[in-house]
């Protein structure tokens, strides 16, 4: 019977998964698999550092939906991905995370690069392995591709010792489609849906709030369909982004600490709140005990550990999305429900509440006007993807993506370093559309080496770095909260990142002068490769409307 | 404080850490832990508003393939017995 070593046992069944691409760092313990990859139709892309690896794969799962493989070698190339597996984890994010190990005969004796993988994943993966038999690597990857990408999905950690890779099996990959224990596709009762429905029935003010778990689970047509029947005004949260029809007249925002004004006065007003895929995240509610005070909640999560985890619900449905949106639609027909459409505009005429930027005497770029004119160029087709901090929260507040794949940002975990990485993950998954990178000059500077990958490969994707010489959240707090005392947030003499740029081959242009912006914006977009726009912006430009960390959305505060 | 009980069975023992770390995490304090093939008996003390957080979040582990919450029977629910655990579903 043909045998296959360990390292082709994962190569095979990541291609049978559909893996075109993955992402990685070698090293002395993953060195065998890497001499395997040189034999499989795999595009293997070498970053230059172990924590882009995992941004770039996540990008990579975000833009597709695809599982997103990131390899590392032992200790230190796997202590580096941490910081990924957790954003993965937080977002939910399909990833597989392969690490290499010493040998098993070494394992617990402190050998040259040993690190106990196991025990630093556990709480931050949704699984993990650690192989220590060649036979076993069968099953072992089946069921590590079957839980990254099932249920909730989430980061699976499979630590692959030397000798295991080297070794060979006979046995074939089993087709895993359940697993004791694990209810990888809730579906809801008719019932339970029943019970949501009559809320709604009964409601005059609902708001509909979608999150992530709508693009999981690939339930974006329903909820467009769902949408365009109900006709009550819709609220995205950051990783919901996209999931509404553009052209849908009663999309408020987004809610929370950062969110439109109509979105957060819709949910202190509504009197039933319609919970699609979220997690009623802190940044989300606000102050719990003031949260939506009249609202009824329903609730449709795939993780039964969210319904009623922070916010108590008045129906429960433990259900995949598509699936609940699927049994729910018919129930409009049959059973119809209000007009709820002068609530809809009533809620959209409170207006956005978004700041507009103005001009400075000095010239410098208005961060907010620069983003208005990015995303009018751009479109909804292009995907955007952003670092964290002020940059995104301004993104997050204009963008219009045509789809939930088209905006790509470090939701739950607020990883700075991520822009960058994740926008090239997304390229190599969707080489025909347009990628833009929007990054502060923080977290920029956390994965910028990874120009030189972006340079290799030749990706067109534009990079926009909003350059205000500040770690501009943190500074923002400390004028608000902190009586403005600066500390440990000056970027002054950050370096000219437009002749770094150059210096990595990529064509780079500095935008300083408020007019000029409109002609160096298109310049930047149309140029032919991967392009830099370092954008020199004005300084102390704060975000609103801001919710203060600990207030209810009520509080929410539209100046300094 | 809120006292739990749960009997859980375990694709591995292995995963015993995993579930104390969890316990840890919640603001659980584990007072009672007994586990041998593959089945563990777990007593805690939760904080009363964080208490329905625990079977749940214990379920999602894939390594936790059955859970079941115990209750304590009062007194004069159960004539003759000091207290009775009582399994639900």
């Amino acid at each position: 019977m043909a045998t296959r070593t360990g390292s082709k046992v994962v190569i095979d069944a990541l291609v049978d998964a559909g893996v075109t691409t993955v992402f990685g760092y070698p090293g002395g313990a993953i060195m065998p698999f890497y001499d395997a990859l040189l034999d499989s139709p795999l595009e293997h892309i070498l970053v230059r550092h172990e924590q882009s690896a995992t941004h770039a794969a996540d990008g990579y799962a975000r833009a597709t939906g695809r599982l997103g493989v990131c390899i590392a070698t032992s200790g230190p190339g796997a202590t580096n991905l941490i910081t990924g597996i957790g954003t993965a984890a937080m977002d939910s994010t399909p990833l597989l995370c392969i690490t290499g190990q010493v040998p098993t005969s070494l394992i617990g004796t402190d050998a040259f690069q040993e690190t106990d993988v196991p025990g630093i994943v556990t709480a931050i993966s949704k699984h993990y392995y650690q192989v220590h038999s060649v036979d076993e690597l069968p099953e072992v990857i089946a069921e590590a591709i079957f839980i990254a990408t099932s249920g909730r999905p989430g980061p699976v950690v499979l630590d692959l010792p030397k000798d295991v890779q080297i070794a060979s099996t006979a046995r074939r990959c089993p087709r895993i489609t359940e697993l004791e224990g694990y209810n990888a596709r809730p579906k809801c009762t008719l019932s339970t849906i029943r019970t949501a429905h009559e809320l709604l029935r009964a409601a005059h003010k609902p708001v509909v709030v979608v999150g992530g778990g709508c693009k999981l689970s690939g339930a974006t047509e329903h909820f467009r369909t769902w949408c365009t029947r109900v006709q009550a005004p819709v609220i995205t949260t950051l990783n919901g982004i996209g999931s509404v029809d553009p052209e849908y007249p009663g999309w408020l925002g987004m809610p929370g600490m950062h969110g439109h004004r109509r979105s957060n006065r819709a949910l202190t007003e509504c009197d039933l709140i319609v919970a699609l895929g979220i997690r009623f995240d802190d940044r989300v509610t606000g102050k719990l005990a003031t949260f939506a005070p009249n609202a009824r909640i329903v609730h449709v999560d795939i993780d039964e550990a969210e319904l009623s985890k922070l916010v108590t619900v008045d129906a429960a449905v433990h259900s995949d999305l598509a699936e609940a949106l699927a049994a729910w639609i018919p129930l409009l027909d049959s059973d119809p429900i209000p007009d709820f459409r002068a609530w809809r505009d009533a809620a959209m005429a409170v207006g956005d509440g978004l700041t507009v930027g103005v001009a400075s005497a000095d010239g410098k770029v208005a961060p907010t006007t620069l983003l208005d004119r990015l995303v009018a160029m751009i479109g909804g087709e292009a995907i955007v993807t952003t670092d964290v901090g002020q940059h995104q929260m301004w993104a997050a507040q204009r963008v219009r993506p045509n789809s939930p794949m088209n905006f790509i940002t470090s939701g739950g975990a607020g990883t700075m370093g991520f822009g960058l990485p994740s926008a090239m993950g997304a390229q190599m998954a969707r080489p025909h559309d347009r990628v833009c990178a929007i990054v502060g000059d923080g977290g920029f500077q956390m994965t910028m080496a990874e120009m030189a990958t972006i340079r290799r490969c030749n990706l067109p994707l534009k990079i926009l770095i909003m350059d205000n010489k500040y770690l501009g959240m943190v500074r923002q707090w400390q004028e608000m909260f902190f009586a403005n005392r600066y500390s440990g947030v000056d970027l002054s003499d950050n370096p000219d990142f437009a002749a770094l740029a150059r210096v990595y081959g990529i064509e780079a242009v500095t935008l300083n002068e408020a007019e000029r912006m409109d002609e160096t914006l298109a310049a930047w977009w149309n140029a032919d490769g991967p392009a830099l726009l370092h954008a020199i912006c004005q300084l102390e430009e704060n975000v609103f409307p801001m919710v203060p960390a600990g207030a209810g959305l009520a509080d929410m505060v539209e100046s300094a | 404080m809120k006292s739990l009980t749960f009997a859980m069975k375990l694709r591995h023992m292995s995963a015993l850490p995993k579930v104390l770390m969890l316990c840890q995490r919640l603001g659980g304090m584990v007072t009672y832990l007994s586990a041998a093939d593959g089945q563990a008996n777990l007593v805690l003390l939760a904080p009363r508003d964080r208490a329905h957080r625990f079977a749940p979040q214990l379920r999602r582990l894939i390594d936790v393939t059955e859970l079941t919450e115990l209750h304590v029977v009062g007194v004069n629910a159960q004539p003759g017995r000091a207290r009775k655990l009582v399994r639900t579903a």
